[in-house]
């Protein structure tokens, strides 16, 4: 074992303390956890069918058995609240991984190449960031329909160059150490290098990242599927419920809006706080 | 000044030509025949068919469809709408100031409530300090569409204080009383993060050595810090300005849907639902437009303030 490779080794095992996490670390972890066990088994958990509608209870408060009463249409809330996670962290899902895998690799070829290939992505960046994504949302949307599909990956042609910038700047310094050179001496292929040493070096930073874009991302698509540009009713979904309990709130009604509202900002909050503080347990903010 | 000036507005035509372009380019590119996008897939008439084919010069080559939208919009032609059937001008025209009234009020709240929150937090430090960061950092997560929804239940329903939806029969006072609430709920996030951003940037000020050295001199403590804390401190606020302001053009989309204001954002919205391109098109120009231009503004207020751009350009 060269060197090289145990200081990769040794900087790995440094980073991995979650004992570091602080009390409101694990707060926001315990958090994502029921957030997350609730979107994979929400339909489990639900007390009622999400979808059996019942007029005769149109905006009926909390009653025994349904604690937080019912919508509109006289479904259960709570039931539509816990079948709703999955669909409302399902797309943040893809558009973080998808984001995140592209962002990352184009991050590590401009570093790499340096160069006009860095000058060329980066420019790229830098326009691509400055362009809002909720418009490139709103535009596609009207070109090809609205949908979760189309919301993703507007978004993630916006979340992207975000990722990129940060990560180019990191995997610059990266690319510039003693063992990259060390490896590059001893003849190793340059997929390899990246691969293989690059690359697990950044993860702490890659995987912070992710989970604070996660939060982002829970709140950019809750506010398309509000808009109807999103998730379409009547899918249960906290973004396509905010909006759906819009008419009762003025009429005096608030539950839906603001319960679905609190579940968004909660997971939004959590995630935010929980990649925050790994970024700085792993000291890569 | 003039080669500086010069590199932003090329910049800026160059954003604002690249937005327009793309949206041809995916209509270009969308699966199928665009006259299918163009009507939603909704069944009508040969007429009508024949009618868009002519607005969008879908039997011309691209660049030529391209080039003649573009030259309609220099002659004041935005197209007509499909979902609304009336000309695009017109439906924008009593829009825009609606929406102008809106952000302007928000982005006066921003500045005003967030410098000074930020100002006193890095200043006083202590329970203050960390009581307003605490809020800030709680209020930036809240997404306007939540917001105004609690600023609806809490201000307008539950204290009546204030109007709850819709902008009011146009007299001022009604007008202002009924734009405290959108405005409120499309500036909290960003004001929140102003505040953020000045207290760390007034903190960096605090700390730096001609600010001891002006202290230990006996200059007053107020003049230390108008003239050397809060004239460094405030600068990096422009540079946040960018993001700040392609924020607040998007947030109308949510605070007008939100609170049934009729304003382009919503306009925007309701039209992208039923997909009609000429309508998102018009008003996804007139953003963009009004984005590069308040940048431009913003760097050459930056070129005012900071000498050391300046320098830079010699």
């Amino acid at each position: 074992m060269s060197v090289a490779q145990v200081a990769t080794i040794v900087r790995t095992r440094r980073r991995s303390r979650l004992s570091h996490l602080g009390v409101i670390g694990w707060l926001a972890l315990a958090v994502i956890v029921v957030f997350m066990f609730v979107a994979a088994f929400g339909e489990a958990l639900a007390p009622y069918d999400p979808n059996a509608i019942d007029i005769a209870y149109s905006n009926v408060g909390p009653i025994p058995g349904h604690p937080l009463g019912f919508d509109e249409l006289g479904r259960d809330l709570l039931s539509r609240l816990l079948v709703g996670a999955r669909s409302s962290f399902v797309g943040p899902l893809a558009l973080v991984a998808l984001s995140t895998v592209a962002g990352t690799t184009l991050a590590l070829i401009a570093a790499w190449r340096r160069g006009w290939t860095d000058a060329t992505l980066s420019a790229g960046f830098d326009i691509a960031f400055a362009f809002p994504g909720i418009l490139l949302a709103i535009l596609l949307a009207t070109l090809f329909g609205a949908g979760m599909a189309v919301a993703v990956i507007a978004l993630t042609l916006a979340y992207t160059p975000a990722l990129g910038r940060l990560l180019r700047a990191t995997a610059l310094r990266e690319t510039g150490m003693e063992y990259v050179k060390a490896f590059r001496v001893m003849g190793y292929s340059d997929f390899r290098i990246v691969v293989r040493h690059v690359l697990p070096n950044l993860m702490p930073f890659i995987i912070a990242q992710a989970i604070v874009m996660f939060g982002y991302a829970t709140l950019d698509l809750g506010g398309l599927s509000f808009l109807g540009l999103g998730v379409q009713p009547p899918t249960a979904d906290w973004g396509v419920m905010v909006a759906a309990g819009a008419p009762a709130l003025l009429q005096g009604y608030p539950m839906q809006t603001l319960a679905a509202g609190t579940c968004l900002v909660l997971a939004a909050v959590a995630f935010g706080v929980l990649g925050d503080r790994l970024a700085r347990m792993w000291g890569v903010e | 000044m003039k080669s500086f000036l010069g590199r932003r507005m090329l910049l800026g035509l160059v954003t604002i030509l690249a937005t327009t372009f793309l949206v041809h380019i995916a209509l270009y590119l969308a699966p199928g025949d665009p006259i299918d996008v163009l009507t939603a897939g909704k069944p009508t008439t040969p007429e009508r068919l024949e009618a868009l084919r002519a607005q969008y010069h879908l039997d011309d080559p691209f660049l030529t469809r391209y080039f003649s939208w573009l030259g309609g919009v220099f002659q004041g032609d935005l197209g007509q709408s499909v979902a609304f059937n009336a000309d695009v001008s017109l439906l924008m025209g009593p829009r825009v100031p609606t929406t102008l009234l809106l952000v302007g009020s928000a982005f006066i709240m921003i500045m005003v409530f967030g410098l000074s929150l930020g100002i006193v937090a890095a200043l006083r430090g202590g329970v203050i300090d960390t009581a307003t960061m605490a809020t800030a950092t709680l209020l930036s997560a809240i997404p306007a569409f939540v917001s105004s929804f609690v600023l609806i239940n809490v201000f307008a329903l539950q204290l009546g204080w204030f109007p709850a939806i819709g902008i009011g029969d146009g007299t001022p006072i009604d007008t202002a009383r009924h734009l405290v609430l959108p405005s409120v709920a499309l500036a909290l996030g960003a004001g929140a993060f102003v505040a953020r951003t000045t207290r760390a940037s007034v903190r960096t000020e605090l700390g730096r050595d001609h600010v001891a050295t002006a202290t230990v001199r006996g200059i007053p403590r107020r003049l230390v810090t108008s003239r050397h804390v809060l004239r460094n401190g405030l600068l990096p606020i422009l540079s946040i300005a960018g993001l700040l302001l392609a924020g607040l053009i998007v947030g109308t989309a949510f605070v007008e849907q939100a609170f049934a204001i009729e304003g382009l954002g919503k306009l925007l919205v309701t039209a992208a639902r039923q997909q009609d391109l000429a309508v998102v098109q018009a008003v996804t120009l007139i953003l963009v437009v009004a984005f590069v231009l308040l940048n431009i503004l913003v760097d050459i207020l930056y070129w005012y303030l900071d000498p050391r751009v300046r320098s830079e350009e010699a």
